[in-house]
């Protein structure tokens, strides 16, 4: 998952990873990216929505330096998940929730949880709501 | 039958201790839902404030990239909760006793939980605010106002369940029956 380390939304989207890791037997490895901008401190990526995402099991939460992670993985919005399978192909692409900042049941997560136990690929990417990674006209 | 001088004085007391029972009823009454307005006037100052501290503390910036604005539910906890809080508080305080005011209030508190209940995304938690608002509204000891608010509660579940579902069960497909089962709960 790709985050933004100040955005509330994003607090929806690691208690929707959460949940969904929490309902797989096997779980995957597991990262959180959080973004951070050339210039800004570590205390201003280090907020509590890494230490939710570092509280979860299995997870490693990194710092993504000015975006970099996030360009390379065509991530444009904080909350934006990737699935890839034992083989290295994508098998899910989008985000966890339903609405910004809105937990509960929703088509992205479900999604997810198909694709981790039955190992079915999603299609279609489901909507990523939270903040942009990237202010206008800075995304590369 | 004629009727005696002690039959006559025994009729005449029981309507005097009638009339001043109903005297002091109504005075008591009144009472009650002075005091009572003047306890929602302070309650609607309290949670306008209390849901700008939510949003300030929960939500305060909305961030794109390095750059950030102010949360979209910080203006709408202090644009929508004034305006929903404001009036009542001032009928409150300065139209205290009447049917009116009681109304407004018992509509205004509703929607308030309304909107506590969409600033925290729908969390169910939140949705004791409306019975606690029914506890508070009850100080009244006027059913009156616990039908407008039970309507308000209805409506918004039903609409919002309809439009924005997300919003009020924090789900994105809610039955199209809940709106019903929570208003029961209010009625209830």
């Amino acid at each position: 998952m790709l985050a933004h380390p100040q955005c509330t939304c994003t607090r929806a989207s690691l208690g929707e990873l959460a949940e969904a890791l929490a309902r797989t037997r096997e779980r995957p490895k597991t990262y959180v990216v959080f973004l951070k901008p050339e210039g800004f401190s570590d205390e201003w990526v280090r907020t509590d929505l890494w230490r939710t995402a570092a509280a979860l099991p299995d997870v490693t939460v990194v710092a993504d330096d000015d975006g970099a992670e996030a360009h390379t993985f065509g991530a444009a919005t904080s909350g934006q998940t990737l699935l890839y399978d034992a083989a290295g192909s994508l098998v899910f692409y989008g985000g966890l929730t339903g609405a910004r900042g809105h937990p509960g049941d929703n088509a992205g997560r479900t999604t997810l949880l198909a694709s981790l136990t039955e190992g079915k690929n999603a299609g279609a990417p489901t909507s990523v709501f939270g903040c942009p990674l990237f202010a206008d006209g800075a995304r590369k | 039958m004629t009727e005696t001088l002690a039959q006559r004085a025994v009729f005449e007391s029981t309507g005097s201790i009638t009339r001043r029972a109903n005297e002091l009823f109504t005075t008591y009454q009144q009472e009650i839902y002075r005091s009572t307005d003047r306890l929602f006037a302070g309650l609607m100052a309290f949670q306008w404030i209390a849901g700008i501290v939510f949003a300030l503390l929960v939500s305060p910036l909305a961030w794109a990239g390095s750059e950030s604005s102010t949360h979209l539910h910080v203006w709408a906890a202090i644009v929508l909760g004034g305006s929903i809080s404001l009036f009542p508080a001032l009928l409150g305080i300065f139209r205290p006793g009447r049917l009116s005011t009681r109304v407004t209030i018992s509509v205004a508190q509703m929607l308030m939980g309304a909107l506590l209940i969409h600033l925290t995304g729908g969390r169910i938690e939140t949705h004791f605010h409306v019975f606690g608002s029914l506890a508070f509204l009850a100080f009244y000891r006027d059913w009156r106002v616990l039908v407008p608010a039970t309507i308000v509660v209805a409506l918004d579940h039903l609409l919002r369940g309809i439009f924005w579902p997300q919003s009020v069960y924090g789900v994105v497909v809610a039955s199209q029956w809940r709106w019903l089962e929570h208003a029961a709960w209010v009625v209830f």
